[in-house]
């Protein structure tokens, strides 16, 4: 299968989708656990 | 009975271990309960009225209250015209004694503590009915070991009845309780404070609050609370938080005491740097959002970009198709066919040009069969393109090479139907239905034709073709003249020869139509000559047979060569030359041409049966003590076993059974 400009934009664009869906799933958890760490932290000062 | 000394046995249960104070209906003691063995505080209720009673489902509520900030209420004694409650005992201190001691009340643990109170208060409020504490200060909060609170001395004489008389504490007690503990008359001309609810309590937790972080009480509710010395000492979310609990109209207070304990729950979220982390993370996520649609977006252009792509390589292999169809190498248009069909499924132009393909090869059974199941009935093709009156166009052609006429008919009424409107459309298809018979169909289509715009040229042709359908020989040949003698279409001019020479053959006069045919061999570009050259060779075959047959045979041949050389070369071509050389005596050529016609398209019984012939006039031409006809006998059993195979029964060879005759005279002569 010829690689062209439209196969090369396909292949980047899924990619990315990819790394954003996962970046968002990971920031979910990742920045819950920041603020109940900065909550606990602003309750117990 | 108790007494002063705190030695005696209460009820034969408790025995008194000292005293802890005093309320507001009389003093407090610590006693030990000697069945749950666990210490106990006993504590006098106001003297009942002559009017009060116990209420038994109401000291059961009391009784099965259970919180974790709240003591448990164990017993109701009553000992002559007093009442006494029983409740655990909760060691630790008050809050009373810890702002006396100076105690540095930070704002997470008034938040934690805050959540804590306001979630006892929202049971209480939530029994049926709500208990109102009606006395929440410092000294009614317990701080205990384990560092949560326990919110003591709830006004359960207020909630036994409500004709007591209730208390209140300076600094504390909100404006309607106060108002209505001092004055209950004044009651009526404040409308507004004509009840005790949940609020109340909400205002003392305000006002508790205000003197742990402040260190001071408030005085009077004319006192306006200082709201930069909350910030300063908390936050400003902690500020608003009490500011609102100590709002002097209850309707502009929190509502309930679970809305309060939201509000405590929400100080912290409001602190600066939740806030701030708040920020970066929603801007995190946008940030992730606007990525992830450019990303998409990315995407829906790398499908458009792809199908861009897709189409000009669809477009490029439909060219080659044409491309191949001119060179006539028809096998590798079928290759770039497959190629294009198969990467744009639903488009109709390269099954167009294999269409055509087929029909330049003669193949019209094929190619009609291609356009009926191939394009018609394909689902994934899209029949409303343009292309698709061609399509038909080029079946009712098909269909009329093969004398179909009715099907000829049928496909260009199709071919209308779907927006073909040439004129060389309506001139076909006036033909095709002067060929069913119906002529004066095929006038009146023709005058369609000519209001379309049809060529003169293609006027005369088509006239000439209805004329001969009529049987009217002679106009037909007339029209057919004038066409030949108007028109600059090559294609046309082929056309219009082919019918008069076909006229000439009907009427028997075949050197009259070797002259048209001649002439169209001078006049036409030999591209357009293939049928020409069909017909001429026929025409000399034919008189051939007659006087002079060498040289026309001789021409034939040439002719034959020629159709070899522009490649429109078939079986029948080769099958044909291999019988004149036979007739001219030129039996080496003939062997060479039955050899190229093996190598073409591999051993048949005519193949074989054409080398029994030549080799019978290769025997012949010998004399008889040099003749050997084992050959001959060979070749004669290969087609004869071929001829039974291939015929399966259907048809019959005449030559075969010729060649049968020859075999056995040749056996019976004793050659064999």
């Amino acid at each position: 299968m010829e690689i062209t400009t439209g196969w090369i934009l396909i292949g980047i664009s899924a990619a990315g989708i990819l790394v954003c869906i996962f970046g968002l799933l990971a920031a979910g958890k990742i920045f819950a656990k920041q603020r109940k760490r900065l909550l606990e932290k602003i309750e117990t000062e | 009975m108790i007494r002063e000394d705190g030695i005696s046995v209460f009820a034969d249960t408790y025995t008194v271990l000292g005293k802890l104070g005093e309320g507001s209906g009389g003093v407090v003691y610590k006693a030990y309960h000697k069945r749950l063995k666990k210490e106990v505080v006993i504590k006098k209720l106001r003297k009942k009225s002559v009017d009060m009673q116990m209420n038994r489902q109401e000291v059961d509520i009391l009784k099965n209250l259970n919180h974790m900030y709240l003591p448990q209420v164990l017993d109701f004694l009553t000992e002559g015209n007093d009442i006494y409650t029983v409740m655990s005992y909760i060691p630790g201190r008050s809050f009373k004694e810890l702002l006396e001691e100076g105690f540095p009340f930070r704002p997470n643990q008034l938040i934690r503590w805050g959540m804590q109170l306001c979630s006892a208060l929202n049971y209480l409020h939530g029994q049926n009915p709500p208990i109102i504490h009606g006395d929440i200060k410092p000294a009614n909060i317990m701080l205990t070991p384990e560092g949560n609170i326990c919110l003591i001395d709830f006004n359960i004489s207020f909630f036994l009845d409500d004709t007591t008389v209730l208390g209140y504490t300076d600094g504390y007690t909100s404006p309607e309780q106060y108002i209505i503990a001092l004055d209950r008359e004044s009651v009526y001309s404040l409308p507004r404070y004509s009840a005790i609810d949940e609020k109340s309590d909400i205002y003392s937790v305000g006002a508790t609050f205000y003197h742990l972080v402040t260190g001071k009480k408030i005085k009077n509710h004319r006192e306006i609370p200082d709201a930069g010395l909350l910030t300063e000492r908390t936050s400003e979310a902690f500020a608003e938080t009490l500011l609102r609990a100590l709002q002097i109209d209850p309707a502009d207070r929190f509502q309930s005491a679970y809305d309060m304990f939201q509000a405590f729950q929400g100080i912290a979220r409001k602190d600066k740097r939740y806030q701030a982390l708040l920020r970066k993370q929603r801007a995190a996520y946008v940030g992730l959002a606007v990525l992830l649609a450019g990303f998409i977006i990315l995407g829906g252009y790398g499908i458009h970009m792809r199908k861009l792509e897709m189409i000009d390589r669809y477009n490029g292999l439909v060219e080659q198709q044409k491309d191949f169809r001119k060179e006539q190498a028809y096998e590798k248009e079928e290759e770039k066919y497959r190629e294009a069909s198969a990467l744009l499924p639903s488009a109709l132009e390269s099954y167009y040009q294999n269409a055509c393909a087929l029909y330049e090869q003669k193949k019209y059974e094929e190619c009609i069969g291609f356009i009926e199941y191939d394009i018609l009935e394909n689902e994934k093709i899209d029949l409303l393109d343009e292309r698709m009156a061609d399509v038909f166009y080029l079946k009712a052609d098909s269909h009329f090479v093969q004398k179909e006429y009715r099907e000829a008919v049928e496909a260009y009424e199709t071919l209308f139907q779907y927006g073909g409107s040439e004129a060389v459309y309506y001139r076909d298809y006036a033909i095709a239905l002067a060929y069913c018979g119906e002529s004066e169909q095929a006038r009146e289509v023709l005058v369609k034709a000519i209001e379309a715009g049809l060529a003169e040229d293609s006027v005369y042709y088509a006239k000439g073709e209805i004329e001969k359908s009529m049987e009217k020989m002679d106009s037909a040949a007339e029209e057919f003249r004038q066409c030949i003698g108007l028109t600059e279409d090559d294609a046309l001019k082929a056309r219009a020869y082919t019918m008069l020479s076909i006229i000439y053959e009907g009427k028997g006069e075949r050197m009259k139509e070797r002259e048209i045919l001649l002439e169209a061999r001078k006049s036409l570009p030999i591209g357009n000559q293939m049928l020409i050259l069909e017909r001429l060779i026929q025409v000399d075959v034919d008189i051939a047979e007659g006087s002079e047959g060498s040289v026309y045979r001789e021409e034939a041949i040439a002719l034959l060569h020629e159709v070899v050389s522009q490649g429109w070369d078939t079986y029948e071509t080769y099958d044909n030359l291999a019988v004149l050389y036979v007739k001219q005596g030129n039996l080496v050529s003939a062997g060479e041409i039955l050899d190229q016609m093996e190598e073409n398209f591999g051993l048949d019984y005519n193949i074989c049966k054409r080398r029994a012939f030549r080799e019978i006039d290769l025997q012949n031409e010998k004399e008889n003590s040099r003749r050997d006809y084992t050959e001959f006998a060979g070749y004669y059993e290969r087609a004869f076993r071929l001829y039974e195979e291939e015929l399966e029964g259907n048809d019959s060879d005449a030559e075969m059974l010729l060649l049968g005759q020859v075999y056995q005279q040749v056996k019976a002569g004793g050659w064999l």
